[in-house]
């Protein structure tokens, strides 16, 4: 055979090959959307009462200890600790735990709630970076602010384990808004399911666009920019019938840093936050999922379909570019990590589904994407294009990518409804169609980016640039997950 | 209820509670306004200049407490009379209402026939002429 | 290949177009809906308010146009049901009358036979709120209700209508799996107090584990003595679970003649147990107590020792005497843990004041204690006090003993 005719060969076998790869992809969303809209239907008919006032009231609901990891946090530290500290919720505590910052968070705590220096002890379950101090307030009994040396957002979390005093931990984000009700929300599994119930993660919204009065979501809106209303589809895609399906098939692998709520003695079990990764939220439930099945005990960590916390998320390119190099970065090196779970059948859905999924589509799909826009290029050059063929194919490809688009909205619109205006699904349905022109393309690039970066082993630590809440142009948020 | 409408501030979060006390005491021959947070309420008391205000405690942006401080803050209220209808029963934070300012405290859910009473009751001790609580 | 791709693209395109109308349509239902009942509840309500708080003897029904439509009687059972949550007293009984008078416990009664189980539910839950006496009979037979959620629902709802509840299938509903079951069941029977104390002295060793552990949280929280021979008896269950609970629950009931029982449990071998012995002992109180703690300051288990050092704080002086005297002892842990509650327990702040104190004999000992604590290396609570203390005296003090070498 000659090399003028392997190629050809090769050509027409990458784009058979690209089919059925496609195929498989959709079947798989397909299914998830599915599996995602039982689920919500019935996750809406059964709570035609919300029971959240008795949990609130009952002295026997387990007491939760708030973690809130910061470092130059100073714009909008102080209104996120107001609003934390009234949640709803009967028993628990607020720990702010100030990561080595530069600016004056620190002081801004310590001047607004009349902090002290305390000389209050704890165990040092999980090993940390030197604490500095750990300040109390006769005004605000449930806060404690630590401060310590800078170690990172899983070192901050590791000494905010250590401090706490309650069996539960929520970790929050320092610049993202909880809902009132999020705690209720998310420790309603853990009375459900007392024995098993090991993490619980919620829906994480997008706060651009909304107007924030005093750390609470005062009416919810569209950001005006195109980069941000992306990112809203893409999160109702991602949470509604991605996570609620992963979720229903016991297979959840990701709880967004942003909002969680974790049994303690697991994640200590477990080893805590690990400091190498760059997405620490996603390889603590990895590692849950991988300690919790090697013990052989039964265990579950779910997802409520509930909204229950509200974040901003990038509105540049650049910033965009950082967050999700270091999301996939995370992913590729927790996936490195814990390969032998992949394929194994001991580990159940995971094994066999969920993580061959991540692999096959999250990690290797931008590539295959790419190579398919060279190949196709390659077929038109060598004359193989069936410029027919092609444009169907390109006509298929869009339609569906639409449809699900299209679905997540759905979703949205039968449950939640949190985007009241006709204007605002006519936007979301509108973007549903555009994201299929560029913006996914795009991602796909940040994508490879990331794996080139991860086999160079580059640790380009995305430096936040925040502002408040209520000045114009949003955060830059990088160290998130959705 | 031949007498002269008495002015009434009802300041709640909660539509549910704002209407129901609403039409009871326009019933009862009062003049209802309605604020549906803190802010609105102080707001609304420094114009109106009601008789008595009737003030929940669990409210976004401004809590009761923080509406206490408020209207005792500012001497055209200081004097206006403060009755707080709250969910919350524990002691603590009835003493808290009170030693704020508060002139009485009803838990919900509460019986109608009690709130009128003590309304009625708080207006006659605080009748204008006596100590001057609304400017003439 | 060609048609099939065709077709396939005509399949997703009417799928998409078939989604997006259903969304619009649904919406458009929707809102159409919601605003014309907002409207029409607007006109209603006042009346039906009027209703609720008048004392005449007019009925629901002549307060609403007649003839009633099923949209009118449905939005006057919302704003009813609306109302129910916020009054007590004579309003309350008119609104249940009106629930009878609309037909509304007929109705949910009736839901409490159907095919889904969130109907079912739903229906005890609003009959619950509706307080009417004519649903307790239906109410009794849901208890057998296959769905758990149902039995819990229709189990409050008797206990809002009757004032209490029939106990016996209560006790049985605490072997729910669900621990939110068992707490909503628990705090029924919490509600109806001793009344559940016998059924559950006689239910306990027929009990499964977990409903063990439930039936000990109700004893300890309804307080009664009565059930104390049965706790302390827990308290030697050969499981630590069960051990653990019932040392939490003679904590509740919170008598000092439990302190010897609560003793022996702080040498149990499971360190939870000890833990929670320790807690308890702090609210028993009890002079008993205070040597145990003391020692039990020095356990193996972080837990035991932080229990022990704040149990110490909240039995009264003597308690707080053994943590002075703990600041002495020959356990790092213990000391550190006496400088935490004494702190806690504002004591050192007592000293701190006596620095500046016109008594000598006061300053010397307020000196020697801060002297003491120095030693112990627990600086960060002084040197906040020298720094903002509200007086100057004991400022300039406090920074002058800081400042000695060591």
């Amino acid at each position: 055979m000659t090399p003028d005719m392997l190629l050809p060969e090769i050509v027409l076998a990458f784009n058979r090959w690209v089919i059925y790869y496609f195929a498989l992809l959709n079947g798989v969303y397909v299914v998830l959307f599915l599996v995602s809209l039982v689920e919500v239907v019935r996750f809406v008919k059964g709570t035609f009462f919300s029971d959240y006032e008795q949990i609130l009231k009952s002295d026997m609901t387990w007491p939760v200890s708030i973690l809130v990891p910061a470092r130059n946090e100073s714009r909008t530290i102080v209104e996120t600790v107001r609003s934390l500290l009234n949640v709803n919720y009967g028993q628990f505590e607020v720990i702010v735990v100030n990561d080595g910052s530069k600016d004056d968070t620190l002081q801004r705590l310590v001047g607004t709630f009349d902090m002290k220096r305390t000389d209050k002890i704890y165990r040092r379950t999980l090993p940390t970076g030197p604490v500095r101090a750990i300040y109390g307030t006769l005004e605000v009994p449930n806060l404690t602010v630590v401060d310590k040396e800078r170690g990172g957002k899983a070192d901050a979390l590791n000494t905010g384990i250590n401090v706490s005093r309650y069996p539960l931990y929520c970790s929050v984000d320092a610049d993202s808004i909880i809902e009132e009700n999020a705690l209720l929300r998310v420790v309603k599994p853990f009375m459900e399911h007392p024995q098993e119930m090991v993490a619980v993660g919620g829906i994480v919204r997008i706060a651009n666009g909304c107007e924030v009065r005093e750390g609470r979501v005062a009416r919810i809106g569209l950001p005006r920019k195109p980069l941000p209303i992306f990112q809203v589809v893409e999160y109702l895609r991602a949470f509604l019938s991605g996570r609620i399906g992963w979720s229903t098939l016991r297979s959840l692998l990701i709880i967004s840093g942003a909002f969680g709520l974790y049994r303690k003695a697991e994640v200590i079990a477990a080893g805590g936050y690990d400091r190498w990764s760059e997405t620490e939220d996603l390889e603590l439930v990895l590692k849950l999922h991988e300690t919790l099945n090697r013990r052989g005990r039964p265990y579950r960590i779910v997802f409520v379909p509930d909204p229950v916390c509200w974040t901003e998320v990038p509105s540049t390119f650049r910033v965009l570019a950082r967050q999700r190099n270091r999301w996939h970065r995370g992913l590729l090196q927790s996936l490195w990590r814990h390969k032998r779970m992949i394929l194994n059948p001991r580990f159940g859905v995971i094994g066999t589904i969920a993580l061959p999924y991540f692999v096959l589509f999250e990690t290797l799909g931008p590539f295959i994407e790419i190579l398919g826009y060279a190949m196709l290029a390659l077929s038109w050059w060598l004359g193989l294009l069936n410029a027919d063929f092609f444009l169907l194919f390109l006509v298929f490809a869009v339609f569906f990518g639409v449809f699900l688009s299209v679905a997540a909205v759905l979703l949205e619109e039968i449950s939640f409804r949190r985007y009241p205006g006709w204007q605002h699904l006519a936007t979301l349905v509108l973007f549903g169609i555009l994201e299929n022109f560029g913006y996914r393309q795009v991602l796909s690039l940040f994508k490879v980016k990331a794996f080139w970066d991860f086999l160079l082993r580059r640790r380009a630590w995305g430096r936040m640039e925040r502002q408040g809440f209520r000045t114009a142009p949003p955060p830059a948020p990088a160290a998130r997950r959705i | 209820m031949g007498k002269e409408q008495a002015r009434i501030l009802i300041v709640d979060d909660d539509p549910i509670i704002r209407r129901f006390v609403g039409t009871l005491l326009a019933h009862n021959g009062y003049e209802v306004h309605e604020a549906e947070d803190g802010e609105a309420g102080l707001r609304m008391a420094a114009s109106l200049l009601p008789r008595l205000v009737v003030l929940d405690l669990v409210m976004p942006y401004k809590d009761g407490f923080e509406v206490i401080n408020g209207l005792k803050d500012d001497p055209s209220t200081r004097r206006v009379p403060i009755l707080i209808l709250s969910v919350k029963d524990r002691e603590e934070d009835v003493v808290k209402a009170l030693n704020l300012g508060a002139d009485d405290y009803m838990i919900k859910p509460f019986s109608t026939q009690e709130l009128l009473a003590r309304i009625r009751k708080i207006l006659e001790r605080t009748a204008p002429g006596g100590t001057g609580c609304t400017t003439s | 290949m060609h048609d099939l791709l065709i077709r396939l693209i005509a399949g997703t395109g009417a799928l998409l177009g078939g989604l997006a109308l259903l969304i619009a349509f649904n919406k458009a239902l929707r809102e159409m809906r919601e605003a014309l009942d907002r409207r029409r509840r607007a006109l209603l309500e006042p009346a039906i308010y009027e209703y609720a708080n008048a004392t005449g003897h007019r009925a629901i029904l002549d307060y609403l146009p007649k003839p009633l439509s099923r949209r009118d009687r449905r939005l006057a059972e919302a704003a009813l049901l609306d109302a129910a949550r916020v009054v007590k007293g004579e309003s309350r009984d008119r609104i249940t009358a009106a629930f009878e008078a609309l037909g509304s416990v007929r109705v949910s009664i009736l839901h409490l036979r159907s095919q889904r189980w969130w109907k079912r539910a739903e229906a005890a839950e609003r009959l619950g709120l509706m307080r009417s006496r004519a649903a307790a009979e239906p109410l009794v037979a849901a208890m057998n209700d296959p769905m758990g959620e149902v039995r819990i629902r229709a189990a409050r709802a008797l206990g809002i209508i009757r004032g209490t509840t029939s106990i016996r299938p209560l006790v049985l509903a605490l072997t729910d799996p669900s621990r939110w079951s068992a707490i909503r069941v628990a705090e029924i029977l919490i509600g109806t107090g001793t009344e559940a104390v016998d059924e559950l002295l006689a239910a306990y060793d027929s009990l499964p584990h977990l409903a063990r552990i439930s039936a000990l949280d109700v004893l300890g929280r309804i307080r009664s003595l009565k059930a104390a021979g049965l706790i302390r008896k827990a308290l030697k269950d050969p499981h630590p679970d069960i051990r653990a609970r019932a040392a939490n629950a003679l904590g509740h009931v919170g008598d000092p003649g439990f302190a010897a029982d609560l003793t022996e449990a702080l040498r149990d071998p499971e360190w939870p147990v000890r833990a929670m012995a320790a807690k308890a002992l702090g609210r028993v109180g009890g002079q008993g107590a205070i040597a145990a703690l003391c020692e039990a300051l020095k356990d193996r288990q972080w837990w035991v020792r932080a229990n022990a050092a704040e149990a110490l704080r909240l039995v009264g002086p003597a308690g707080r005497d053994a943590l002075i005297r703990m600041l002495d002892a020959d356990d790092t842990y213990a000391r550190h843990q006496a400088v935490a509650q004494l702190e806690e327990g504002r004591i050192i702040d007592e000293y701190l004041a006596d620095l500046a104190s016109a008594d000598p004999a006061r300053r010397e000992a307020a000196i020697g204690f801060v002297e003491k604590i120095i030693r112990l290396e627990r600086v960060d609570h002084l040197t906040q006090q020298a720094i903002d203390h509200a007086q100057e005296g004991v400022r300039l003090a406090l920074l002058k003993i800081l400042q000695r070498p060591a």
